[in-house]
């Protein structure tokens, strides 16, 4: 009984504690979900924002790139830089580089890998050198051996070298075997170089996605621009591709019918 | 002269029913702030969501811009990802063929070299034939002569130089050609 007075004589003193208990636990009852959500929507805008200023910083940057350029860069580099294996590019460019050196080309050792346009791995070989040469180069990067004679006078095969720096598809001589012919009648006078050239061929697969449409678009710096000059320096040959038709025509077709 | 016999109690009552009108003015406030910072709160609130559906309608807008400029991008994405491997391989290209055109302008002629591989190194194992002396003579004098060449040449070891049966030289030099 006593204890009982004690206790509503103790809620009795409190009660004003109680109150303003009560009260702010009512407060962050009701305000609590309504701050919540103004929070929450606060945090949205300052996402949308951001989101906003870096797709207009994008679309700014992409309205200022010229697209003929663009193209012609492209194409150039395709050329230069083939994304797939550059075979039959690589034997006709060196084929006629030759000829227009006046040297006669021949003993072509081909080492093309893979037909299918499946992702092929480095060899051991290639991966160490690449390792231990170029520290930055792409994963994608591969590269194709070709191997091939050319004989003529020493001063035409100087020049063929040289011009082999600025040949497209990009190209680099890996092995080199030389044989001079010096002249029976004048003593130190070559004539006839044979060389035995190996070089390799690079190539890369361009890059699967574009990424997020968040991703802002790198522009060339002064560097790449420097790059890019050069690269408009190499000398494509156009590659002569078979014409002749293959495979059975259809006799029944509309076209031929009328011709005959 | 006024006897109140219920002073204390009547004293004691004034004073809770100050502090019950006290309470009531003070919930009655209360409530009443209350209210204030709700409608303000959801003003803002609503406020905000019209801002952000308008965000995200003009996001939609740019977004839809960005797609017709995608064979751009994607041009431009080429472009810069070849461009890292092509600057690279430039390079060592330029390499490769310093150090060929050096080793090209040591042969004599006469020279039978056999295939040496160009490193970037630097680091080339010259070998092959040379008809006599005379031409070996040529050959060294050549290796020798550093500023005759596109690149300077370190050191060069003479590993091996042996007469065939023929009377044709064989030599076994090794170049260190500065890159």
């Amino acid at each position: 009984m006593s204890k009982a007075v004690d206790l509503s004589s103790l809620v009795k003193e409190k009660k004003l504690l109680i109150f303003v208990g009560l009260g702010l636990i009512i407060t962050w009852v009701v305000m609590g979900p309504v701050l919540g959500k103004l929070k929450e929507r606060i945090a949205v805008k300052n996402k949308l924002v951001n989101d906003n200023q870096v797709l207009t910083t994008k679309l700014e940057v992409l309205e200022g790139i010229d697209d003929v350029l663009v193209s012609q860069r492209v194409k150039k580099m395709e050329e230069v830089f083939p994304s797939k294996k550059p075979v039959v590019q690589l034997m006709g460019a060196l084929n006629q580089l030759a000829a227009e050196h006046g040297l006669g080309f021949g003993g072509v050792t081909l080492r093309p890998g893979a037909l299918t346009e499946e992702k092929q791995a480095p060899t051991a070989k290639s991966k160490k050198k690449k390792s231990k040469e170029t520290p930055s180069l792409s994963a994608d990067l591969l590269d194709l051996s070709f191997g091939f004679q050319v004989t003529g006078n020493f001063d035409d095969i100087e020049k063929f070298m040289n011009n082999l720096e600025r040949l497209a598809p990009l190209m680099k001589i890996d092995q080199l075997s030389l044989a001079i012919k010096s002249s029976p009648f004048f003593e130190g006078e070559s004539i006839a170089v044979i060389a035995d050239i190996e070089v390799l061929a690079y190539y890369q697969a361009p890059p699967k996605t574009l990424g997020s449409i968040n991703k802002s678009v790198e522009l060339l710096n002064r560097e790449d621009e420097a790059v890019m000059n050069r690269l408009f320096g190499f000398k494509s040959y156009e590659t002569v591709m078979p014409t002749a038709p293959t495979g059975k025509l259809n006799l029944f077709s509309v076209d031929l019918q009328e011709s005959l | 002269m006024e006897i109140s016999l219920f002073q204390k109690k009547i004293g004691r009552l004034n004073k809770k029913q100050k502090l019950k009108f006290l309470l009531t003015k003070s919930v009655l406030f209360w409530v009443l702030f209350m209210s204030f910072c709700m409608i303000v709160i959801a003003g803002w609130s609503l406020l905000v969501n019209r801002q952000n559906a308008k965000l995200n309608q003009q996001l939609k807008t740019t977004k839809q811009r960005i797609t017709q400029f995608q064979k751009i991008e994607s041009q431009q994405v080429y472009l810069t990802s070849k461009l890292k491997s092509f600057k690279t391989l430039i390079k060592s290209q330029e390499i490769h063929q310093d150090v060929t055109e050096t080793v090209f302008s040591l042969i004599p002629s006469g020279t039978e070299l056999k295939g040496f591989k160009v490193e970037t190194s630097g680091i080339i194992k010259l070998s092959g034939t040379v008809p006599d002396y005379v031409t070996l003579s040529e050959l060294l004098t050549r290796i020798k002569n550093k500023k005759n060449h596109k690149l300077l040449i370190e050191s060069a070891i003479i590993n091996k130089i042996m007469v065939t049966k023929e009377g044709l030289v064989n030599f076994d030099i090794d170049l260190q050609i500065r890159v």
